[in-house]
């Protein structure tokens, strides 16, 4: 059974939620938030009080009823879950016109029929476009929820049929808080909540994983960077394609890419990695703003990249020489005026 | 005992021996070094001769058949028997060893097939059948040597060639000896007065070079842009493969910015990167002609190679490559700029 205290910030999320369901439900709503933040496994506190026959009077369902029950056991008659067939894959128009005849049915069980989708930038353009005349009128008792990370990446007639519902991300204390009394140890709570603050669920897994030694060994090589020669930034590429995984090096890469900018607008108590402050202050003076812009969205860029199957020792190559650039241009300027 | 290709004709003049095995890469040398070893064999009394490929029963089989078969009419022959890969299965180097432990008197046994690596050379069969018989491993030539070679088979066939023809033959047929050969066979048809010149080659012949992604990164590094190119669009319309293609040239921009960072020793890159010493030489050489900034941006090409290779960019892919081996083979800015 889901509880509401696996996800930090419920007990202050949750009462906008419940008021939904007490009056009137919309019926194309739409879940934004990032992964491991906590909005998916709300999202399924409110699906599953949305289809519960007895709920409890904070709105929360009562877990014992026989739509609770079929719930938990993934067979409720009443639910489709509309996903990508295949990992990295898209949402087909098939998918999404089953989808469309499953909600045209009354309910057999519940008060409603629910569709869930996630995520909503996993369906393909046609797909999204087939969607659009359900989701403008969705036929009576039927409710459409979709999730994602992304909404940038929806189509905008998509996103104007849906109403956004008030998803709370959680803050930096409470994540904090939340780590310290999961048994993280007070210095690397305080460490995952300033690096993944509004992500409780990734700052855990994260400590689970061991990223935090990953962290201690990469951003000294990464701040180092800038001062090697070009040898070891080739050596460097070999060794994380070999060795790294690149989605917590990516997190890495980043965290410090936008420590520098936050630095060059004056923003240090927001700064991330303050443990590497005065390095970042004299790499930050010297940074070209252009480079660090470009060298953000490659990084930024990468999950999407590593879907199609990239020769890794290239790809890192061209994050490493954009990161490196960043400095580079300076140093020449600075060479030229010498 | 292992015989030289220089060696070979005089060695046929004499007694032939009980096994053989003759090796190259290009089919065209097994070819001829096997027809001539047949007709010494002709010579000798070895009248008949057979092939152990392509029977209803498995070659090593018939070999061991062969072995065992005393020859009622005491009919010498020649046994043929043809390597798919360079290493025999299990049940082979047994039927070999079981040959070589007492070869038949009435018979040789010729074994052709794909050049040996190191490893192979190293085997027991390999050495057995060195020891116990005889060995030719035949290298197609290169290079400088590769005109030379034309040049002896058009006298070989009885063709007087100007040096402008040999040129023509020899660039138009680089790397495929076969498609040469067969290309003189056809000049000597039409040549009535033996007389050839570049005009007739060129009327003869279509483009047959035969090129590697070695020779594409070679001729960049050394720095032939239009050699570079050729070989490129000889790839392109053959059965060269992007991927590859990138991945030869992507490894030598990495090998040449190595060499241009100060803290990196020259020869321990080399060996740890398994290059030799032709190639060592080229690198340097390019590691000096070309920019660090030109490489860098050779590098970045590669990452916009990639991705248009897996397709997240349509744009063609081979323009790119050419572009890229140009920014290799090409001549760096002044080079007054190098250091980064």
């Amino acid at each position: 059974m889901r509880v509401i205290s696996a996800i930090p910030q419920a007990a202050e999320a949750w009462p906008p939620l419940a008021a939904l369901l007490a009056g009137g439900l919309p019926q194309s709503m739409l879940c934004v938030g990032p992964w491991g933040s906590g909005v998916v496994e709300l999202t399924d506190l409110f699906l599953d009080a949305m289809l519960c026959l007895a709920p409890r009077s904070d709105q929360t369902a009562c877990g014992q009823c026989r739509s609770c029950i079929l719930q938990r056991q993934g067979v409720h008659p009443d639910l489709l879950r509309l996903q990508a067939e295949e990992e990295g894959k898209l949402i087909s128009i098939d998918q999404v016109r089953a989808a469309a005849d499953f909600l045209s049915y009354t309910p057999q069980i519940a008060a409603r029929r629910v569709l869930r989708v996630e995520p909503a930038e996993a369906l393909a353009p046609a797909a999204a476009n087939a969607f659009l005349k359900t989701l403008e009128e969705p036929p009576p008792r039927a409710h459409i929820v979709l999730l994602s990370a992304a909404p940038s990446r929806l189509l905008p007639t998509i996103r104007s049929r849906l109403q956004r519902l008030p998803m709370r991300l959680a803050g930096r204390a409470e994540t904090q808080q939340w780590l310290r009394e999961k048994g993280v140890p007070e210095s690397a709570a305080a460490r995952l909540a300033r690096w993944a603050g509004d992500r409780p669920l990734w700052a855990w897994q994260a400590w689970q994983d061991g990223v935090l030694r990953e962290r201690e060994q990469w951003i000294p090589q990464l701040l180092a960077l800038p001062h090697e020669g070009i040898g070891a930034a080739l050596a460097l590429a070999e060794s994380w394609s070999k060795a790294a995984t690149l989605p917590v090096l990516r997190e890495i890469a980043l965290s410090i890419l936008e420590d520098l900018l936050r630095l060059r607008l004056g923003l240090v108590e927001t700064l991330v990695n303050d443990d590497y402050i005065t390095k970042l202050q004299s790499l930050a003076g010297s940074a070209s703003p252009g480079a660090l812009w470009s060298c953000e969205a490659l990084w930024r860029k990468l999950p999407v990249t590593l879907k199609q199957n990239r020769n890794q020792l290239i790809l890192l190559e061209d994050m490493i020489f954009a990161w490196y650039a960043i400095w580079a241009g300076r140093a020449e300027e600075h060479g030229r005026s010498a | 005992m292992r015989l030289k290709a220089a060696q070979w004709s005089a060695h046929l003049r004499g007694t032939l021996a009980r096994a053989y095995g003759l090796f190259a890469d290009d089919p065209l040398l097994t070819q001829e070094a096997e027809d001539a070893l047949l007709a010494a064999a002709r010579q000798q009394g070895y009248a008949q001769r057979e092939r152990l490929n392509g029977g209803s029963a498995a070659p090593w089989e018939r070999m061991k058949d062969e072995r065992d078969a005393g020859s009622l009419f005491a009919e010498r022959r020649v046994l043929l028997l043809r390597l798919d890969s360079p290493k025999p299965p299990r049940e082979g180097t047994a039927a070999l060893d079981y040959w070589l432990a007492s070869p038949p008197e009435d018979a040789i046994l010729v074994i052709s097939g794909a050049r040996p690596d190191a490893n192979t050379q190293k085997s027991a069969w390999f050495k057995a059948l060195e020891s116990k018989g005889h060995t030719l491993i035949l290298y197609a030539p290169e290079g400088k040597d590769w005109p030379r070679w034309v040049e002896a088979r058009l006298a070989q066939a009885g063709l007087r060639a100007d040096a402008e023809a040999v040129q023509v033959l020899s660039s138009l047929s680089e790397g495929n000896l076969l498609a040469c050969s067969q290309s003189i066979a056809r000049l000597q048809q039409l040549a009535g007065n033996g007389q050839v010149d570049a005009a007739a080659v060129r009327a003869v012949l279509a483009d047959s070079s035969q090129f590697s992604i070695y020779d594409l990164a070679d001729a960049a590094l050394r720095g032939e842009p239009r050699h570079a190119l050729r070989v490129l669009d000889r790839l392109r319309q053959g059965d060269g493969e992007p991927t590859l293609c990138l991945w030869a040239l992507h490894r030598d921009c990495r090998l040449l910015l190595q060499l241009q960072d100060p803290q990196i020793q020259a020869g321990s890159l080399f060996s740890k990167a398994r290059i030799f010493p032709p190639r060592q030489d080229w690198l340097r050489n390019a590691a000096r002609r070309l920019s660090t900034a030109g490489l860098l941006t050779a590098l970045r090409d590669c990452a916009a190679i990639d991705a248009r290779i897996k397709g997240q960019d349509p744009t063609p892919v081979w323009p790119a490559l050419a572009d890229l081996v140009l920014r290799i083979a090409g001549p760096g800015p002044s080079g007054h700029n190098k250091a980064h």
